[in-house]
């Protein structure tokens, strides 16, 4: 979920305020009925609320929504924009919209429940002509040399580190995690060109997945050290922006930057082979890619690697998750379980907490850490 | 006894010490190994037969023949049922 500062983050970036709000612009009429998916603090509600539409409907699951309702109070839009804390694909809306507008990317589009969101969204909260901002987002792959990044970020501090410390077993999970969006390379660092990975039209797809494999012949040697990533948005026929390497990016969005397991050398007419895949799993996205060269006249590879986001995950995490596994309330499950009969009972939280305290007097040693606990289950749990 | 043992392109492993987690990206279902299973994917994987991996673990372990036979085919069919290989003729 995002913080306060991401929403601040979101609302601070010029690139990305400028595209939407142009996008907006050119699609909101004066009785529009708009509705503002993910709509954190409802910057867009209130943005469409000054282009003139007759409603917005701001869906957002965050509780952080409140602010809006202030924000839409002190700017006159109070009995315009109606706040619905929920995610959207639990909204019922008492109409359907001519506008859909809603940023719920993460570093890449290829994020939580993106494509499950907006295609509930078109079929449930959509008109049939109505419009989605954003129309298109393209994805591009390719692969960069970034030694020092490679260096820095990916081998230190596990092949290499300053302690004389043995921590080789971590090399493994680092290169099976992609790089933080901060790191931004330039367009001279990638070796191949830019190919297409995916389109996604978010007014027609239903497959959240992507599996692509690209192909290339070297035009220029050099030694690659990660699969690079991004996207070009179309908010609306021609408004768009792009993260690429050298763009005038929104600093919200990032490069996927992929570690390859080994640099990979590349010379002039090698052929590159990249299978790039990322799958919705979980609430997630895994991304798996496999990396070939082969060499310039010669039949087979002689270089693959096979990486993936699976590898890097913590395994507990995974072996709980087997078809096959059979579990076991642990003490923390019990508490839970306990809390909630007694919110089933009707009790209130100075009750429950004291009954808490007294059934598991070594979790809570006093009255304050198992009320805090109650309470906490209180706001996720009760109506 | 003879079918040949083809793994899915799909499949993911994920090991940690001597446990494990199968993944197929595209049924979504995840299959735990225990120190066993392990040796059986391995064996199953780079003999591609039940009779390949069979003689090998004979080799490995002072166990049954029929009960280790009897337990190889049992996690087979569990992989089949979890698309995680496909049993194909010879």
């Amino acid at each position: 979920m995002y913080t306060f500062d991401d929403f601040t983050g979101m609302i601070r970036d010029q690139v990305r305020m400028n595209a939407f709000t142009e996008a907006m612009r050119r699609v909101i009429r004066e009785d529009s009925v708009v509705i503002d998916l993910g709509a954190g603090t409802g910057i867009f509600s209130l943005l469409a609320c000054q282009m003139g539409a007759k409603h917005v409907y701001a869906i957002e699951n965050n509780p952080l929504i409140e602010l809006g309702k202030t924000f839409a109070a002190d700017n006159g839009f109070d009995n315009r924009i109606t706040f619905v804390q929920s995610l959207s694909t639990q909204a019922e809306l008492p109409e359907k919209g001519d506008v859909i507008v809603a940023d719920i990317r993460g570093e890449l589009p290829l994020y939580g429940q993106i494509i499950h969101t907006f295609l509930d969204a078109r079929r449930r909260l959509l008109k049939p002509d109505g419009v989605i901002i954003p129309m298109r987002d393209t994805l591009f792959a390719t692969l960069a040399e970034a030694p020092t990044l490679y260096s820095d970020n990916v081998l230190t501090p596990w092949a290499e580190n300053a302690f004389d410390l043995n921590l080789a077993a971590g090399l493994r999970f680092q290169l099976n995690t992609p790089l933080s969006r901060i790191h931004r390379l330039v367009p001279e660092q990638l070796l191949l060109s830019p190919q297409v990975w995916a389109v996604l039209e978010y007014g027609k797809r239903e497959d959240p997945n992507v599996k692509q494999t690209l192909r290339w012949v070297a035009e220029r040697k050099g030694t690659a050290h990660f699969v690079d990533v991004w996207f070009d948005a179309e908010l609306v026929e021609g408004v768009s922006f792009s993260s690429a390497p050298g763009a005038v990016s929104p600093q919200v969005y990032g490069n996927l930057l992929l570690p390859l397991a080994e640099p990979l050398e590349i010379q002039l007419d090698d052929q590159i082979e990249l299978m790039l895949e990322a799958n919705y799993l979980n609430g997630n996205y895994l991304y798996r890619w496999t990396t070939k060269r082969t060499k310039s006249g010669a039949a087979q590879p002689d270089y693959t690697t096979d990486q993936s986001t699976f590898f890097s995950v913590p395994f507990i995490h995974v072996s709980k998750r087997a078809n096959n596994y059979t579990p076991k309330l642990n003490t923390r499950g019990e508490i839970i379980a306990f809390i909630l009969g007694k919110m089933r009972e009707g009790l209130q939280l100075t009750e429950i907490a004291k009954q808490t305290q007294a059934t598991f007097p070594d979790r809570f040693p006093s009255y304050s850490d198992a009320s805090a606990q109650v309470a906490n289950l209180f706001t996720v749990y009760s109506d | 006894m003879n079918q040949q043992i083809e793994i899915s392109p799909n499949v993911l492993m994920h090991q940690f010490g001597d446990e494990a987690v199968l993944l197929n990206l595209n049924s979504e279902m995840y299959y735990a190994l225990n120190a066993t299973g392990i040796r059986m994917w391995q064996l199953l994987s780079t003999t591609k037969t039940l009779e390949g991996a069979l003689q090998q673990m004979l080799a490995e372990y002072d166990v049954d023949e029929q009960n280790l036979r009897s337990d190889l085919d049992e996690f087979l069919q569990m992989l089949v049922r979890f698309e995680i290989v496909q049993i194909t003729a010879p």
